[in-house]
């Protein structure tokens, strides 16, 4: 039953008459779906740089470094840290030169 | 003149006069090329993060210096060549040093062998707090 009405108004608009859409009355139902009830959280990320200016980055500060950095030795992406992307940049250079100078590891493969 | 700085890891069994002899050759590559040795500090002994050429530790030296590009090219020929070296790494600190900065980072804690407070070799037992800021980390931002 549906099928043809559908061909029916598919087939309206190319000949040129308006008001090809009113037809789907039966099928569609509209669009009332109640909105989830989720609500996605925002915490408030900032970049630990921006806001401590105490905290300095070098490749020699293995300890801050790590922090940004997972157990199997991957940089953790701003997105999760919050990092803006001026100290996101500095700090994976930095990453790769303690990992160059075997202070931090390129991967780690135990466990 | 630029501000440069070596770390550079040696192998972990060598003596302490091996290591000052090693340190001593160094610096006079540097003064020989009219550069300054503005500080050189041991790290001791750390656990590598993998392994190189088959050793698990090594023994940290950090070299900083004022000079031109060569004495990089010069200092890092050598390492190259230097068995006892397990890898090295020069970083440029600062595009121009005056003299004048030399004076003052000379002035300091001249050539302390110790390191600074955050960098605390992972043998040893005391935990390392970040809050504290190291001079080195000062230094790296000061150019």
């Amino acid at each position: 039953m549906r099928t043809p009405s559908d061909s029916t108004t598919g087939s309206r608009p190319r000949t040129g008459g308006p008001g090809g859409r009113d037809s789907r009355g039966p099928g569609g139902g509209g669009p009332g779906r109640p909105r989830s009830d989720r609500r996605v959280f925002h915490r408030r990320k900032v970049c630990r740089f921006c806001t401590d200016s105490n905290m300095k980055m070098s490749y020699k500060d293995v300890d801050t470094l790590r922090y940004f950095v997972t157990e199997r030795g991957k940089i953790i992406p701003r997105r999760i840290t919050g990092n803006c992307a001026l100290h996101q940049r500095a700090l994976t250079v930095e990453i790769k030169r303690a990992r160059n100078i075997a202070l931090l590891p390129f991967m780690v493969t135990e466990g | 003149m630029k501000r440069y700085e070596t770390l550079f890891i040696v192998q972990s069994e060598l003596s302490s006069e091996e290591i000052t002899a090693i340190i001593d050759r160094y610096s006079k590559i540097i003064t020989d090329m009219k550069g300054t040795v503005l500080k050189v500090e041991r790290w001791g002994k750390r656990k590598l993060a993998y392994l190189i050429r088959k050793q698990a530790r090594g023994f940290y030296i950090l070299i900083d210096f004022a000079g031109r590009r060569e004495i990089v090219a010069e200092v890092e020929r050598i390492l190259k060549f230097d068995d006892k070296v397990l890898k090295y790494m020069s970083v440029k600190l600062a595009d121009s040093i005056t003299a004048e900065e030399i004076e003052k980072e000379l002035a300091g804690p001249l050539k302390s062998d110790t390191p600074p407070a955050a960098i605390i070799p992972a043998e040893s037992a005391t935990p390392i707090t970040t809050a504290t800021p190291t001079a080195t980390s000062e230094a790296t931002t000061e150019g």
